[in-house]
C-alpha cells in the first residue's frame, strides 16, 4: 500500500494543482446564489402573509391546490447533507493538516443556529435563508484558500457535495415551477432530476479535468503514484465522469439500432425483388400462392403447411381480421354502444325497457391487437417461403437434391433441435408476456377506467391525456405528479436501502459464521435460511401482525412497562416509522440469500491474501476494506445491479406488510409507503380502478429502471478495471 | 509496514492476535445467539399464537392480543381449519405446485440448455431481447390475463388450471441460473459423442442432463415453492372466490379488517400447516438450493 511514501507535494506546487478548485468554488458559490434568488423571487417566499411551517406539510400533502409539498423534504434534506458535510470537514481538516489555519469561528455558529431553528418550528424561508448563508460563508472561505478542497476529497465527503448539489438543483427546479405556476411541474420535477444529475456530472468532469496534470486519462503506474487524496478523487471523479460517456454512448447505440434495422428492411425488400426477378416460374408463383415453389421442387409437407397457413390466414383476414384491426383505428374502439330500447311487451299492450348489449371496447382492442400479430406472423412466413425458394433454386442449381420431408423431421431432432426445443417456451413468452405486455403499453393511450369497467360505457384512444394527467399538478382535482414524485422518490430510496443493507449486513453474517473457530456452523446458517424456506407470505403478514397497533409488539413493550397503555408505537401508521420498518424487516427477509451468496464467494478468496495481509499488520477492518469487499464487488457486480432492479419492483414484501399504507390522502390508491409496483396494482384492482394509469407507471417504471440499468452497465466494467489497482 | 521485524516481535503479534480472537470470537457467539433470538421470535410466536384457545364469555378469542403465551393451549385453530375452505385452498395449492414444478422444470431446462449449447442466428438476439423483456414490470400483464383467462372460464373457482398456464406460460424467461449451470459443463463431452454420431437429443438426453442433477432438483425446488407464496396472479385469478384461492390469497383474506377478529388465531395455525411441510422439504434440499443460488449470482 502506498500510505507511507505519501505526503503531499509542497505547497507551491499545491496551489497551482488546485487552482481549478477555486473555479470550481466560484461556480457553486454562483449558483447557490442564483438558486437563492429563484426561490426567494417564487410566490411562496414572496408573500409573507403565508409563512409555511413544518407543522402545516400534512395539510399540504392533503391540499392538491396547495403548492408543492416536495419542497419540504428536499428544503430539509440538503440542510442535513451540508451541515454533515462541514461537520466532516472540521473534524479533518486540524487532525490531517495542522499547517492549516484553524477553521473560522463564525461558520460554526451559523451552524449552530441553523440547528437550533431546524429543531423549533421553522419557516422554508428561513431554513433557506440559513442554508445559503452557510453554503455561501463556507464557499467564500473556501475561495479565499482556507479550507482547501483536496482536503475535502474523501469518498463521502465528495459524495456529499455532489448530494447536495443535486439536492439544492432539485430546490432550485421545484421552487421554479412554483413561481411560473406551471402545471406541469411533474415534467420539471423530472427535468429536475435528469438536469441535476447531468450537472453533477459535469461537475464531476470538471473536478477530474482540474485534478493534478492532466489526469485523464493516466495509467496504472501514473495512478499509483498520485497521493492518497488525490487517488480517490480520480476514482470518483472518473466513475461520475463515465456517466455522461455511457449515456451517449447508448443513445449512439439505439441510433446505430435504429439504422441497422431500417437497414436490414431495405435489403430484405431488395432481396424480395431481386428474387423475384431472377427466380423461374415457380418462385414467382409462390409469391401468390405459398408453398406453391416447395410442392412443385417436391417438399411436399413445407409446401402444405405453408399453403395451408395462407389459407387459413386468408380465411381468418376476410371473415374477422381485417375488421377487428380497422375497428383498432378508430377514436373510440366498438361500434354500438350498449343502450336501452323500447321492446313491445309479449302481450302486444305496451312498451317494457329492454337493455341491448353494446361492443366491449376491451375486447375490440384484444382482438385487434391479435389481428395485428397474426399479421406480422404472415409477413414473416411469406417472407421465409421466398426465401425457401431462393435457397432451393440454388441447390438444384448445383445438382444436389433437396431436403425430403423425412429429413426436415430427422433434423428436428438433430441439426434445428434448437427450435424444437424452444417452440414451447418461446411460443408461452410471445404469448402470455410480449402480447399482454404490448397491449398493456397501448392500454397507456386509451381512457380505460372504472367508469368503462364490464362492457359500458366503449372507450377510446385519448393520446398522451393519460401520461399528462400522471405528470400534471392538478387533474380534476387529484395532484398526481406529487403523489407520483414521492412514490418514485421512495421507491428509490427503498431500492437503495433494501439493496446495500441487506449486501453488507448479508457479507458481515457470512463472515462471522465462517470465520475460524466458530462452531455450529450449520446451526447458524439453517436457523438464519429459515426465512427462505417459509413462504414469504406467511412470515411477512404475521410480521405486519405483530407491529400491529394491538399486536404483540406493542403488547409485550406495554407488559414490560416501556410504554403505557393507549401510548402504543405507531408502527404502521406514522409514515416514516412505516418506512423504517419495512427496510429494517426487510433486512430480515434478505440477509439470508446474502449469506448464501457470500459464503460461497468468501470460501474462494485465497487464504494467503489474508495471511500475509496479517503479517504485515494489517487490522480486521483493513483485510475487509481491501480484501473481503473489493472481491465480493468485483463478482457480485451484476447480482448487485440486477437485484437493485428486482427491489424496486420488489412487490411482496411492500404489499404484505404494509399494503402500501398509510394511505396518502387526496390520490387514489396511493400510499406513503408504496412503491410504484404496488401502486400500479392496486390502481388495476377493486374499486375506482384506472387500468390506463397503471399502464401509465408501468411505462414510466420501465424508463426509470432501464436508464439505471444501462447507466449501471456502463459503469461496470470501470468498476473491473478499478480493481486492477487493489 | 516493513517486512523485516525481528521474529521475537513477530512471535508477540501472534501471541497477542490469540487472545484477541478469544475475545472477538466471544463477540460473534454473542451477536450470532442474538441474531437466531431475532431470526426465531416471529415464528415461534406464529406456532404460539396458533395453539391459543382461551374463551372469554363462551366464545373463543381468535382476534389478535398483545400477549405471546397462550393462557390457555389446545389444537383447536388447528381442527377448526378443516371446518372452512382451507383444506380445498391447500389442495389448489399443491396441485398448482406439482404441475408448475414438472412443466416449468422441463420449460427451463429447454430454454437454459439451448441458449447454452447452441449457436444460432437469434441467439444473442434472443438473449437481449428477454432481458429487455425482464425490465417491464411483469404485473401489467395481469388485467389483460385475467380477462382473456376469465373469457375462457379458468378464473375464479376454476382457478387453478388458470393459475397453472399464467406461471408455466413465462417461466421460459428465468433461464439465467441453470443456464450458467450447463455452461460449466465442458462441451467436449458434446462433440465426443457427436461423433460417435449421437443425435442433439441424444446427448441431452443421456450425456447433459445425468450430469446437471443439481441443478435440476434446484429448478424443480424452487419451482415448486414458488406457487406456495405467490399472492398477486393468485389474489388476481381468484378475484375474491373462496374456491379458486390459494393459500396465500386465503390466509390473507382472512386478516382483511371484516375477517381477522374471527380468524386470527386461524390463520397463525393455517401458516404452521403450510410452513412446516415446505421448510422441511427446503431444508432436505437445502444443498442444492445453495448451489443453485451461489451459482446463479456469480454467474450474473
Amino acid at each position: 500500500m502506498v500510505s507511507s511514501n505519501g505526503k503531499p507535494a509542497e505547497a507551491g506546487t499545491l496551489r497551482r494543482r488546485f487552482h481549478g478548485w477555486h473555479l470550481m468554488t466560484a461556480a457553486f458559490l454562483i449558483l447557490f446564489l442564483l438558486i437563492n434568488l429563484l426561490t426567494l423571487s417564487s410566490p411562496i417566499f414572496r408573500d409573507n402573509n403565508r409563512s409555511l411551517t413544518i407543522a402545516d406539510l400534512p395539510l399540504l400533502a392533503e391540499n392538491p391546490d396547495a403548492e408543492l409539498p416536495e419542497e419540504a423534504e428536499e428544503a430539509a434534506l440538503p440542510e442535513e447533507e451540508l451541515e454533515s458535510e462541514e461537520g466532516a470537514e472540521e473534524a479533518e481538516a486540524p487532525v490531517d493538516e495542522p499547517v492549516e489555519e484553524p477553521v473560522d469561528e463564525p461558520e460554526s455558529v451559523v451552524e449552530f443556529t441553523a440547528l437550533e431553528n431546524a429543531s423549533s418550528l421553522l419557516s422554508y424561508k428561513q431554513i433557506i435563508f440559513w442554508i445559503d448563508l452557510a453554503v455561501i460563508v463556507f464557499l467564500l472561505l473556501q475561495l479565499l484558500g482556507f479550507i482547501p478542497w483536496h482536503k475535502l476529497l474523501d469518498l463521502p465527503v465528495s459524495l456529499a457535495v455532489v448530494a447536495a448539489f443535486v439536492l439544492s438543483c432539485i430546490i432550485l427546479f421545484s421552487a421554479t415551477s412554483i413561481g411560473l405556476g406551471l402545471k406541469f411541474s411533474g415534467v420539471l420535477w423530472f427535468g429536475a432530476i435528469l438536469i441535476a444529475c447531468a450537472l453533477a456530472a459535469f461537475m464531476a468532469v470538471y473536478l477530474l479535468r482540474q485534478t493534478p496534470d492532466k489526469l485523464v486519462p493516466i495509467n496504472d503506474v501514473e495512478f499509483l503514484a498520485l497521493p492518497n487524496g488525490d487517488k480517490k478523487c480520480y476514482r470518483v471523479g472518473s466513475r461520475f465522469a463515465s456517466i455522461p460517456g455511457g449515456v451517449w454512448n447508448g443513445v449512439k447505440g439505439i441510433g446505430r439500432g435504429i439504422k441497422k434495422a431500417a437497414l436490414a428492411v431495405v435489403n430484405e425488400c431488395k432481396d424480395i425483388v431481386t428474387t423475384f426477378i431472377n427466380g423461374d416460374w415457380k418462385t414467382k408463383l409462390s409469391y401468390v400462392v405459398m408453398g406453391f415453389g416447395n410442392i412443385a421442387r417436391g417438399q411436399i409437407l413445407r409446401g402444405v403447411l405453408f399453403l395451408l397457413f395462407e389459407a387459413v390466414f386468408i380465411f381468418y383476414m376476410i371473415f374477422s381480421g381485417g375488421k377487428a384491426i380497422s375497428l383498432l383505428f378508430r377514436p373510440i374502439l366498438g361500434e354500438k354502444e350498449q343502450h336501452i330500447e323500447k321492446v313491445m311487451n309479449q302481450f302486444g299492450t305496451g312498451y317494457t325497457d329492454k337493455l341491448v348489449p353494446g361492443d366491449d371496447s376491451f375486447k375490440v382492442m384484444l382482438y385487434g391487437v391479435l389481428a395485428l400479430f397474426f399479421v406480422l406472423a404472415f409477413i414473416y412466413t411469406w417472407r421465409t417461403n421466398i426465401k425457401q425458394n431462393k435457397i432451393a433454386e440454388e441447390i438444384l442449381k448445383t445438382g444436389k437434391p433437396l431436403k425430403s420431408g423425412k429429413d426436415d423431421l430427422r433434423s428436428m431432432v438433430d441439426d434445428n433441435f434448437h427450435r424444437t426445443l424452444l417452440a414451447l417456451p418461446m411460443t408461452g413468452i410471445i404469448v402470455f408476456t410480449v402480447m399482454p405486455i404490448f397491449f398493456m403499453v397501448l392500454i397507456a393511450f386509451t381512457n380505460y377506467s372504472y367508469e368503462h369497467n364490464g362492457i359500458a360505457p366503449l372507450f377510446g384512444w385519448q393520446g398522451l391525456a393519460g401520461f399528462r394527467e400522471m405528470l400534471s399538478w392538478n387533474s380534476g382535482g387529484i395532484n398526481y405528479s406529487a403523489a407520483f414524485g414521492e412514490i418514485l422518490t421512495w421507491t428509490l430510496i427503498w431500492a437503495v436501502f433494501a439493496t446495500f443493507t441487506n449486501y453488507f449486513l448479508g457479507i458481515f453474517v457470512a463472515m462471522m459464521i465462517n470465520k475460524k473457530g466458530i462452531k455450529f456452523k450449520k446451526l447458524w446458517r439453517t436457523v438464519l435460511i429459515l426465512t427462505i424456506a417459509i413462504p414469504q407470505f406467511i412470515s411477512l403478514l404475521f410480521v405486519s401482525q405483530m407491529f400491529a397497533k394491538n399486536g404483540i409488539v406493542n403488547g409485550t413493550l406495554i407488559d414490560l412497562g416501556f410504554i403505557k397503555y393507549g401510548q402504543e408505537i405507531p408502527f404502521w401508521e406514522d409514515n416514516t416509522l412505516a418506512r423504517i420498518m419495512v427496510i429494517i424487516i426487510n433486512i430480515w427477509i434478505g440477509i439470508p440469500y446474502l449469506m448464501l451468496i457470500a459464503t460461497g464467494i468468501l470460501m474462494n478468496i485465497p487464504a494467503d491474501l489474508y495471511e500475509s495481509s496479517r503479517i504485515d499488520g494489517a487490522s480486521g477492518w483493513k483485510q475487509f476494506s481491501k480484501i473481503t469487499l473489493p472481491y465480493m464487488l468485483f463478482i457480485t457486480g451484476p447480482y448487485l445491479l440486477t437485484s437493485f432492479t428486482g427491489n424496486m419492483n420488489n412487490f411482496n414484501v411492500i404489499y404484505l406488510l404494509t399494503g402500501g399504507n398509510p394511505v396518502m390522502k387526496g390520490v387514489p390508491k396511493a400510499g406513503h409507503t408504496d412503491l410504484l409496483i404496488t401502486w400500479l396494482f392496486k390502481l388495476t384492482t377493486g374499486e375506482n380502478q384506472r387500468p390506463y394509469l397503471a399502464s401509465v407507471i408501468g411505462i414510466l417504471v420501465f424508463l426509470v429502471v432501464s436508464v439505471i440499468t444501462l447507466v449501471v452497465y456502463g459503469l461496470l466494467p470501470s468498476v473491473k478495471n478499478e480493481e486492477d489497482f487493489q | 509496514m516493513s517486512k523485516n521485524k525481528d521474529p521475537q516481535a513477530v512471535m508477540k503479534q501472534h501471541m497477542g492476535l490469540k487472545a484477541s480472537q478469544r475475545i472477538s470470537n466471544t463477540i460473534i457467539y454473542v451477536v450470532l445467539v442474538i441474531i437466531s433470538i431475532v431470526w426465531l421470535i416471529p415464528f415461534v410466536c406464529i406456532v404460539l399464537q396458533s395453539l391459543r384457545v382461551e374463551k372469554l364469555n363462551g366464545a373463543m378469542v381468535t382476534w389478535r392480543v398483545g400477549y405471546i403465551f397462550p393462557k390457555k393451549w389446545g389444537l383447536d385453530n388447528y381442527i377448526a381449519l378443516f371446518k372452512t375452505d382451507f383444506p380445498r385452498w391447500y389442495l389448489n395449492t399443491f396441485i398448482i405446485a406439482v404441475f408448475v414444478c414438472i412443466i416449468q422444470t422441463v420449460i427451463i431446462l429447454c430454454m437454459s440448455y439451448t441458449l447454452s449449447r447452441f449457436r444460432f442466428k437469434m441467439r444473442t438476439k434472443l438473449m437481449r431481447f428477454m432481458l429487455i423483456l425482464g425490465l417491464f414490470p411483469g404485473m401489467l400483464a395481469m388485467l389483460i390475463l385475467y380477462r382473456v383467462l376469465a373469457d375462457l372460464g379458468l378464473t375464479e373457482e376454476h382457478a387453478v388450471p388458470g393459475l397453472i398456464l399464467v406461471y408455466v406460460a413465462s417461466s421460459g424467461m428465468g433461464y439465467y441460473v441453470s443456464k450458467g449451470f450447463f455452461d460449466t459443463i465442458p462441451k467436449s463431452l458434446d462433440e465426443a459423442a457427436r461423433v460417435d454420431g449421437a443425435t442433439r437429443a441424444q446427448v441431452l438426453f443421456k450425456i447433459i442432463l445425468p450430469l446437471a442433477k443439481p441443478i435440476v432438483i434446484y429448478t424443480v425446488l424452487t419451482a415448486f415453492m414458488a406457487p406456495w407464496g405467490d399472492y398477486v396472479f393468485a389474489s388476481y385469478i381468484a378475484h375474491a372466490n373462496s374456491l379458486g384461492m390459494n393459500v396465500a390469497v386465503g390466509l390473507n383474506y382472512w386478516l382483511s379488517k371484516d375477517q381477522i377478529a374471527a380468524h386470527y388465531t386461524m390463520f397463525c395455525a393455517g401458516g404452521v400447516m403450510v410452513a412446516i411441510p415446505v421448510s422441511i422439504l427446503f431444508m432436505c434440499l437445502q444443498k442444492y438450493y445453495v448451489e443453485g443460488v451461489t451459482g446463479g449470482a456469480v454467474k450474473g
